[in-house]
Order: C-alpha cells, then sequence, then structure tokens
C-alpha cells in the first residue's frame, strides 16, 4: 500500500514538474539549432521580456489560487504607467512619489475588483472585465489621448539598469517570485489561500476570514500589476496608454502552464515561473529563427491547449483510478 | 422464488489491493436483498461490477440465464440493471420530466415531444403515488423529492435490478417510510432491490436478505428474520463490538453556551437552550426542522436576527466561524465534501486549517508543530492512510469525516457542535467517535449533536431538545426520552 502511494506522489509530483521538462527540452532544441541562443545576453534578453508578465502572474497566481480570476492587470499596468508619467511631467511631482501614487492607484483598482466579487457577488470574470474595460479607458483620459514621453532620468533604471549583467526589471521578478514564494510557501496566509481555493464553504467554516483573503488576492494582483506598471513605465521610457494589452491572457498562459488550476487550490508558483519562462522562451527561440509573429501565436497557443491537455488526461485517468478504488 | 441475477467468483484487483476476492452472491426475482459492510468491505466495487463501471479481473455474472464476463454501462441498462448512487445524477435547472428523459427524449422529427414526456412522467408517478408535478424544476424539490425523481428515472428505463446506495441517508423518518413504501411496491411488481444501508435497524424493516462482505470477501449471506443486530455486526467487523453506543461517567457541570431567544433567517424562532460541561445536548427533529439553520447561526456561519449568546456566563458576538473558533466554539459541519473538507487537499493541510495561525511564529507556519499535530491526531483518531501527505479525497467516508473532527480537535474548543456526526459512515468509525466523543465531555467539553437517527440521540444524549418548523418543540432528559415521544414533539403534534 505504502509503495503504491509513493509511486502516485512520484507521479503527481512528475506531471507537477512536467512543465520543467518542457522548458529543458525547448532549450535543448533551441541551444542544438541556434547558435545565438544560449548567449548570455541572449538569456537575459529572454529574462527582460518576460520581466513584466512575470510580475504580474505573481500576483495572478494568488487570484487563481483563491479560485478567482483578474481580467484587468493590462489595464491596471496602463493606468500606473500613464499616471505616474503624467503626475511627473505635467505636475511636476517627484518621481518616486509618483511611482507611489502609480501603484496606489493599481492597488485601489485591485481592491475594488476584490470588492465587486466578495461583497456584489459578481463574477470573476465580470467584474475584472468591467475594470479591465474602464481602467483602459482611464489611462487614454489620464494621458489625453497620447503617450507621456520626456520622463524624468531618476528612477530610468527600473527599466534600463543591470546589476552585473542582470537587469534590474529581472531582479524585481525575481524577488516578486521570491516573496510569493515565501508568503504562499511558508506562511499561513499561504495555505488560507489556498483552502480559500479549494472549497471556499469549508474554509469559512473551519473559520478562515475567506471574505477578506479573498478581497487580498485582487489587492495582491493590484500590487503586483503596479510594480510592473512602474518597470513597464521606464522600460517603454514612455506611459504608454496602449501598454500591456492584451497582457491577461499571457500572464493566464503563464500560470496554466505552471499548473496552477483555474479552478482553485491548486498550484505552485515556483512553477508559474517556469510557466513564464516557456512562453518567453517560446517567443524569443522563435523570432531567432525568424519563424514570423502569426506563426509564434499559433504555436503558444497550441503549446498551452498541449501542456493543459497533458495535465488532464493524466488527472482523467487519477479520477478513473480513485473511482474505481 | 428463482434466481434472476447471479455473481460468480467475481474478482477485482486494483494495485496491492483485493477489492474483490471471489465472490458469488445470487439475487432472487423480487427481493429485497441488502448488502453490508464497513467502508472498504467492497460494496461499491460490487455495485460497480453490476452497473458496468468497471470491469472484474474474474469470474461471471448470470442475468437472465446469460453468462457474461464483464457488463458494460449500456448492456446494464440493456438488462434492465438500474443504480441510484448517493450523489444524484439530476440536472437541477431541468424539469423532473425531462430528467426522468434525460438521454431518451421523446421525439417528433427533430422536435421533443413534450406532452408525452409530460403524460408519461406523470404516469410513472402516480404509479409510486407521488404527488410531483412533473413540470416542476427538480432544483425546487426537497432531496427526498429529487431521489423519488432519481428512481423515476431508472423505472422509466424498464428497470428490474434495482441498486440504491445508501438511499435513505438524506432523509427523514417520515421520508424513509415513504421510500419503503415505494420500494416494497417496486417489489410486489418483480423487482429485485439491491440495498446499500448503514442504518441496521432499516435493514430488518425492508430486507429480505442480507449478504455481509468484509475486507472484499463474502462473508454470509442471512434471512434477515432469522438473524439479529449483534450477529450482524459481529460477521460485520469480524468482532463483537459489545456495546453501540459506549456508556460514559462524567458529572455535569456549569452552563457553558447559553443561547437566549434567538431569531435567525425568518425562520428560527425565540429559540433559547444551555449546554453544560460535560453534557452531550442532542439535537432531534425532522430534517428542515432547523436545526441546521440554528447552529450555524449559533457559529455565526450565519447572520443571526436576534437574541443573545453567552460563553461560560458572558455576553459573547459570535459574528463569524472565526471568532466563534477564537471563542472556543467549533462547528463540525453536516456534508464534510461540501463544508467539511478540502477535498483537493492533503489531511495534514486540511487538519491544520483552524489552527494555522496558532501554529505560526509571526506569520510563518512552523513546519514541524504542524508535521507533529497532524500525525497525533492521525493516531489518536486512528485514520487510516499511508500517510499525512495522502490527499482527503482518496480516503473513506469515515477517515475523512475524522479529518473534519481532527481540525476542530486541534483547534481544542470548549464547545462543540457535531451536525450529523455518523451520516453515511460505517460502524466501526461510528463507534470510534462515540467513544471519542465520550472523551471530550469526560474532559469537561460541552457537545451539541444534530442526529437524524433517533438510536443515535436516544443513545448519546443526556438531554434531547426537539425542534420543529424553526422552534423548540421539546426538551427531555435522557431517562424520559422515547423514540415515540420525540417523534412526537418533531411532528409538531404537540403544538
Amino acid at each position: 500500500m505504502v509503495t503504491i502511494m509513493k509511486e502516485a506522489k512520484f507521479r503527481q509530483n512528475l506531471r507537477q514538474y512536467a512543465i520543467i521538462g518542457v522548458l529543458l527540452l525547448l532549450v535543448l532544441f533551441f541551444s542544438l539549432t541556434q547558435d545565438a541562443f544560449l548567449r548570455v545576453g541572449n538569456i537575459m534578453n529572454i529574462l527582460r521580456q518576460i520581466s513584466v508578465m512575470g510580475i504580474v502572474a505573481v500576483g495572478s497566481t494568488f487570484v487563481l489560487l483563491s479560485g478567482g480570476l483578474d481580467l484587468s492587470v493590462g489595464s491596471l499596468i496602463a493606468v500606473t504607467g500613464t499616471l505616474t508619467g503624467t503626475l511627473m511631467v505635467n505636475f511636476g511631482v517627484n518621481p518616486w512619489a509618483a511611482a507611489l501614487l502609480g501603484i496606489l492607484a493599481s492597488v485601489l483598482l485591485g481592491a475594488f475588483n476584490g470588492i465587486l466579487v466578495q461583497f456584489v457577488q459578481l463574477p470573476p470574470m465580470i467584474a475584472t472585465l468591467g475594470v479591465m474595460t474602464s481602467a483602459r479607458g482611464a489611462a487614454y483620459l489620464i494621458s489625453g489621448g497620447l503617450p507621456v514621453y520626456n520622463l524624468p532620468e531618476t528612477m530610468k533604471f527600473l527599466g534600463k539598469g543591470s546589476l552585473g549583467v542582470i537587469p534590474v526589471p529581472v531582479i524585481i521578478m525575481l524577488v516578486c517570485f521570491a516573496i510569493g514564494w515565501v508568503v504562499l510557501e511558508t506562511t499561513y496566509l499561504g495555505t488560507n489561500f489556498y483552502a480559500l481555493g479549494g472549497n471556499a464553504e469549508a474554509a469559512r467554516l473551519a473559520g478562515i476570514p475567506v471574505a477578506l483573503y479573498r478581497v487580498m488576492s485582487y489587492v495582491i494582483s493590484g500590487f503586483s500589476c503596479g510594480i510592473a506598471g512602474i518597470v513597464m513605465l521606464y522600460r517603454v521610457n514612455s506611459g504608454q496608454p496602449a501598454a500591456a494589452t492584451g497582457m491577461e491572457m499571457n500572464v493566464i498562459t503563464g500560470c496554466v502552464l505552471g499548473g496552477v488550476s483555474l479552478s482553485g487550490g491548486e498550484g505552485k508558483i515556483s512553477c508559474v515561473l517556469v510557466g513564464c519562462l516557456v512562453v518567453g522562451l517560446l517567443s524569443n527561440g522563435l523570432t531567432i529563427m525568424q519563424v514570423n509573429e502569426y506563426w509564434q501565436q499559433v504555436f503558444t497557443g497550441l503549446v498551452l491547449i498541449l501542456a493543459v491537455s497533458i495535465d488532464r488526461l493524466g488527472k482523467m485517468q487519477r479520477v478513473k483510478k480513485i473511482k474505481a478504488k | 422464488m428463482s434466481a434472476i441475477l447471479q455473481l460468480n467468483h467475481i474478482t477485482k484487483r486494483y494495485p496491492g489491493v483485493v477489492a474483490l476476492d471471489d465472490v458469488s452472491v445470487s439475487f432472487e426475482k423480487g427481493e429485497v436483498h441488502a448488502l453490508l459492510g464497513e467502508n472498504g468491505a467492497g460494496k461499491s466495487t460490487l455495485i460497480k461490477v453490476l452497473s458496468g463501471a468497471i470491469s472484474p479481473d474474474g469470474g461471471e455474472i448470470v442475468m437472465d440465464g446469460q453468462t457474461y464476463g464483464s457488463i458494460t454501462p449500456a448492456l446494464a441498462q440493456k438488462l434492465g440493471i438500474g443504480v441510484i448512487y448517493q450523489e444524484f445524477t439530476l440536472v437541477p435547472t431541468l424539469t423532473v420530466a425531462e430528467n426522468i428523459f434525460l438521454g431518451k427524449e421523446y421525439r417528433k422529427g427533430v422536435f421533443l415531444d413534450r406532452k408525452a414526456m409530460l403524460r408519461q412522467a406523470s404516469e410513472i408517478l402516480q404509479e409510486m403515488e407521488i404527488k410531483i408535478d412533473p413540470d416542476t424544476p427538480v432544483r425546487q424539490l426537497s432531496v427526498a423529492y429529487q431521489q423519488i425523481v432519481e428512481i423515476s428515472k431508472a423505472l422509466a428505463n424498464d428497470v428490474r435490478v434495482l441498486i440504491m446506495d445508501e438511499p435513505t441517508a438524506p432523509l427523514t423518518t417520515a421520508e424513509v417510510d415513504c421510500l419503503f413504501r415505494m420500494v416494497r411496491k417496486l417489489v410486489a411488481g418483480g423487482v429485485t432491490i439491491i440495498f446499500i444501508s448503514h442504518r441496521m435497524e432499516e435493514l430488518f424493516q425492508i430486507a429480505d436478505r442480507v449478504t455481509i462482505l468484509r475486507d472484499g470477501t463474502y462473508v454470509q449471506t442471512l434471512d434477515t428474520a432469522q438473524t439479529d443486530r449483534a450477529e450482524l455486526i459481529s460477521l460485520m467487523v469480524g468482532r463483537s463490538i459489545d456495546e453501540q453506543y459506549p456508556t460514559r461517567h462524567v458529572t455535569i457541570g456549569e452552563p457553558v453556551l447559553e443561547v437566549e431567544h434567538l431569531y435567525a433567517k425568518d425562520f428560527i424562532r425565540d429559540v433559547s437552550f444551555q449546554v453544560r460541561a460535560g453534557e452531550i445536548l442532542g439535537l432531534s427533529g425532522l430534517i428542515g426542522a432547523g436545526r441546521t439553520e440554528l447552529v450555524r447561526a449559533i457559529y455565526g456561519a450565519d447572520p443571526v436576527q436576534a437574541g443573545e449568546i453567552r460563553l461560560a456566563g458572558k455576553p459573547v458576538h459570535l459574528k463569524s466561524p472565526a471568532v466563534s473558533i477564537h471563542h472556543g466554539v467549533a462547528l463540525v459541519p453536516e456534508s464534510r465534501k461540501e463544508q467539511g473538507v478540502v477535498l483537493g487537499m492533503s489531511i495534514a493541510d486540511n487538519m491544520v486549517m483552524s489552527t494555522t495561525r496558532k501554529l505560526s511564529r509571526g506569520i510563518f507556519l512552523q513546519k514541524g508543530r504542524c508535521r507533529r499535530l497532524v500525525s497525533e491526531y492521525i493516531e489518536k483518531l486512528r485514520i487510516k492512510t499511508p500517510s499525512a501527505q495522502q490527499k482527503v479525497v482518496n480516503l473513506s467516508g469515515g477517515n475523512q469525516q475524522k479529518v473534519v473532527i481532527g481540525k476542530f480537535l486541534a483547534a481544542d474548543p470548549m464547545v462543540y457542535i457535531f451536525d450529523e456526526p455518523t451520516r453515511g459512515i460505517d460502524v466501526g468509525a461510528k463507534h470510534e467517535i462515540y467513544q471519542l466523543m465520550n472523551q471530550l465531555v469526560s474532559q469537561g467539553k460541552a457537545i451539541i449533536m444534530i442526529s437524524s437517527e433517533l438510536p443515535e440521540i436516544l443513545g448519546m444524549s443526556d438531554r434531547i431538545l426537539v425542534m420543529h418548523e424553526g422552534r423548540l418543540a421539546g426538551e427531555m432528559s435522557r431517562a424520559e426520552a422515547t423514540q415515540e415521544r420525540i417523534m412526537h414533539y418533531a411532528s409538531g403534534a404537540a403544538t
């Protein structure tokens, strides 16, 4: 009996970490076929490309684990960027203060998402879809419909700087993942998010303040969008109202590739990082191979479907076995 | 009488476990044949072999003189073998008639022939002497009526062997009587019923014969008229349980929880009572009498409209489960899968759920303390599992219930509210839960226990409250209580 359990557990882990295998295979494939791929510069390039998405994915992991969904992430990034930019450029606000205000705006919008979901009982998809649409409009209004240029130099290092060979946005992303990991894996707050997503009613009756945790998950997502918005602002060196359009789908792809269940309660944040890497790697590798962008989209979509299908089929087998017992 | 269905030497192996080992049973036409056994005895596997959900590794199934190595679900349907599972397979948003004919709708060309379906559905319902409008959406029906729809669904298939897996578990006594009347009608019409229940009294009421399984092997088939409860239990567990309800010697102390003039949900009206340290207070009544609603309101799971709750003499405002647990009140909820456990999480994660904060230094969970606590409770509650990391979904009902209880034990409350603590779990596990309750009261804890099983209420409670339509209808001590008396109050005859 015990050996079966060990075997089952091993298999379960295997599937959980299957995404690491996919990552290694991609690395192997691209490094064998493309000389330029494994160079330090290119690897840093990949990491920099996924940094904004990765930061957002940390927050989204909290939302998804709690059984929610946040479609508004791209718009929150745009609001943060345009607001921070406008405050600095048009109103002469200190860059640090402007950044804090930008992040605060994103946090408040996140809280609004959470309140709509928890207290108005809107389905997460509807609540965050509404905020996504309105916040995008707000970003255009804030910037007067045009990108905000001529940002002060003070905080430029956030987007363009690097520590040794490692770009600052990558460091920020890794720090976000590290904090996310610590909270989810080592604190009671983390286990409560999992419990909420796994069975909200059982969690509530067990004495977990689920309302607070549900709202918090969206607040955390808003916060990570705020950070990502600032990084994005200085990476493109302008406050773009159209920034990060469609980001929500990339982020969901990364999270789901990393094994986060869309029904909540399951997934590891470490694997989400790997999932984001796979998305970045695919796009970078295919670009180096000079595959055109439309084909890249086709591949990315197929990889998502493939990865989730493997997971589903594995689960179905497991369920069959359990039922048969 | 002649055998309509025979199982010969059925064996089913799973890696490392033999779920069924050379089991042979014969079912007669027009009998109620009960299957009895603890969880894990092989009853469910046997049902699945019959319904075609799984194919056996060895043996044969004989129906109408035809021999089959295994059955597919389609073949089972063709042969007239129907199953009513514990979890219903109804679509809540569809009407009764639509559910009955789901997948075999009457058609006129490409269009549904609704009239014919409604007519046929009401014929089936009338045959069973049940008054339900076949045009009602199923979600508007009570559990008991939903079950009748399930049965009607099977009947619409011209079922000849009907397997009922714990059909009475969610029903009140009155509803069980109604179900049994239907079963008798079906049997009189020549249908064979294979009946599974953990409630022993019911077997004697309804079953002609009973087959006992233990650890995947066939033990014996007996005429229910020629056996008794003690014999069945000892055959089932392979040992005799001396007393079903263990005795205790506890001095009852001061009131711990006092409830005064409580109103909730526009339904619970003017309820006042108290529970004392060392006391088990039984809460009885029909389903829908408001027992669950009452304890949920006390626990803060649903809002209280008016009234006062005092703990150890001090008024408290238990506005949420989190606050209640903090004040030392715990509720073990009635449906463990929906409200008790997170199925996808491990035993360990489930068990520490109410105590994560206590087990943390700052915000950091102390994994070593968690591990020690979990293994302590796994041992104490005798949860059968190879590891604390096992996901709860893989455990039997009894063991899942123990995980829920363990979760609240870890929080060390003063007042335990158990809502149907032994529903759907086997005799061995029940006994262990009773012993645990006795231990708790001997430590001076107070227990409120809701149960729909009258023998359990009578066997375990020091004092019994009976509810009827949201109010307390009666109170009696253990010595005064009888089934008749409880039913008298529960049915509202006293008001």
